[in-house]
């Protein structure tokens, strides 16, 4: 799975390339994040420009990287859009995530 | 429904209905009969009551044995035709008795309880005369009985329908002559409910139904006739769970809005119970064989119905000793919720699909015994309630793959639908 990431400040942006989150390659998704976090990177934003379509497993990789980061930092989510965006509303997971228009914003929320 | 009949106090309207269902319980159901008896006679001497056998014309002639005993409440038996069996039949019986009869409270207890006491008898009439529809016990069971309960009904129940309902497959329960109406016109009636289904059947429809729920506290730990949860489980798993996904089809648009779990009122106080409820013995070698064995006969199932992510964690149990394995609850959620939209698009698959569950379920229930193993009764109370928990965090799971998956009827999903 194609992720790029950037440093800034001790916070990771991560930033999936994939335009599609699901079955297929959430496994990779899970690992990718799991490792991130294993490197001790426990403040991430996760920049969702690329995205198009995230379902139930790609979901479960977010929520299983925020309890497993728990109180040690924060994941906040940036640039969702569309059917993406919906789907968090949908799940009630906005209320558990915060959401940012940039990723500019969800750096300087830290 | 040709009913057999038998009323030998000429019985034409009751206020208060005491209805015992059974199949072969000539043995036990004296005692319960005996202490319902007591209860009706020391806490409603002035209402007119009945005791009803709703029985499947058992062989062993449950029926003797219950209208022979010398009671003060006027006694009923009534028998399913011979051939018809299962507990749901039983109780529709009893659904139809109470109506006719004209009851504003109607009562069911388990022919084979040990530890009923006179006192049920107030604590399930009295929430019902205050105004209460369905009365659900609480009593203390031992932390290894009612697993389906503990890693099923309960949870879903929460998760799904936001109420705590600690038993809510107890067997036991009390319910308005205004319910009883309503499940006599239920349209989800089938024959599933007929037989083990009943119980959470019951309490689904009276929650999703808007009826007014509550618990009442019973006290003293339930002895009946408990089993090793490694045991076989006959057709009960597949009959109970597969009500329970049934009605989450049914009832799709009550439970995406149903937010957070909220307890229930409760009747009672668990004061001065300190008894310990009766030790279950279980085979852990025996629960994670069954989950051995079935990793391999249902591969073909798993891959189909669990997603990657889930099935990859699952599989690595396999592992595992038998004294390290531990199921995380959001895992056994997510599993539980993979089934759920499964058994909605595959009817001609739906019963293999519960077999091939009841393997990820002993594994669950090993799982729960071990992290359990050194806490008492409370402690292992409040185990289950964070579990529970845990497991209601992941509801967002079931909502996206209710919405996401292309359901095999027609409909599209609603994902498909606002992509157009």
């Amino acid at each position: 799975m194609d992720i790029e990431t950037e440093e800034k400040n001790g916070i990771l942006i991560v930033r999936p390339q994939e335009m599609r989150i699901d079955a297929s390659n959430a496994l990779e998704f899970k690992a990718a994040m799991l490792e991130i976090v294993g490197n001790g990177y426990v403040n991430l934003v996760v920049a969702l420009a690329s995205l198009k379509f995230i379902d139930s497993s790609g979901l479960g990789v977010l929520v299983s990287v925020m309890k497993t980061i728990g109180s040690r930092g924060e994941i906040k989510l940036c640039e969702a859009e569309g059917d993406v965006k919906s789907i968090f509303e949908l799940t009630r997971l906005d209320k558990i995530f915060s959401f940012y228009h940039s990723e500019s914003e969800a750096l300087n929320s830290f | 429904m040709n009913r057999v009949f038998d009323n030998p106090d000429h019985i034409r309207k009751a206020e208060i209905v005491v209805g015992i269902p059974s199949f072969n319980e000539s043995d036990s159901i004296g005692s319960v009969v005996t202490c319902v008896d007591k209860g009706l006679s020391r806490y409603f001497p002035k209402k007119d009551a009945v005791i009803i056998n709703v029985d499947n014309n058992s062989p062993d002639d449950t029926r003797r044995a219950f209208l022979k005993i010398e009671t003060r409440t006027p006694k009923m038996y009534i028998s399913t035709p011979p051939g018809a069996k299962g507990k749901g039949r039983n109780v529709h019986n009893l659904f139809e008795a109470g109506v006719e009869l004209g009851a504003k409270t109607i009562m069911m207890v388990d022919a084979d309880l040990k530890s009923i006491t006179p006192q049920w008898i107030q604590y399930f009439a009295e929430p019902v005369a205050m105004g209460n529809d369905y009365v659900i016990p609480i009593y203390v069971r031992h932390k290894y009985d009612g697993t389906i309960t503990n890693n099923i009904t309960y949870p879903l129940t929460r998760i799904l329908y936001g109420l705590r309902l600690r038993q809510p497959i107890a067997g036991d329960f009390a319910f308005s002559g205004r319910l009883a109406r309503a499940y006599l016109t239920e349209k989800t009636w089938n024959e599933n409910i007929a037989e083990f289904g009943i119980d959470i059947w019951m309490t689904t429809i009276a929650i999703a139904r808007g009826f007014k729920v509550c618990q009442t506290f019973l006290g003293a730990p339930k002895a009946h006739r408990a089993k090793d949860p490694g045991s076989d489980l006959g057709p009960m798993f597949h009959q109970v769970v597969g009500t329970v996904f049934l009605l989450t089809s049914e009832f799709e648009y009550l439970w995406k809005d149903a937010a957070e779990s909220r307890p229930t009122n409760i009747f009672g106080f668990g004061l001065g119970v300190k008894e310990d409820p009766p030790v279950i013995s279980v085979n852990k070698d025996g629960l994670f064989q069954k989950f051995l064995s079935g990793s391999e006969d249902f591969q073909a199932e798993w891959k189909q119905v669990i997603a990657p992510i889930n099935l990859e964690d699952l599989l690595h149990m396999r592992n595992k000793t038998v004294e390290d394995v531990v199921f995380p609850s959001d895992l056994w959620a997510r599993i539980l919720f993979d089934f759920i939209v499964a058994f909605r698009d595959e009817y001609d698959k739906r019963s293999q699909l519960l077999k091939s569950l009841i393997p990820i379920y002993y594994l669950r229930t090993l799982g729960y015994i071990n992290a359990t193993r050194k806490l008492d009764t409370k402690d292992a109370e409040d185990f289950l309630e964070n579990e529970c928990l845990l497991m209601e965090s992941e509801k967002y799971y079931l909502i996206a793959k209710w919405n996401q998956t292309p359901r095999k009827d027609g409909i599209p999903s609603i994902a498909q639908y606002l992509s157009k």
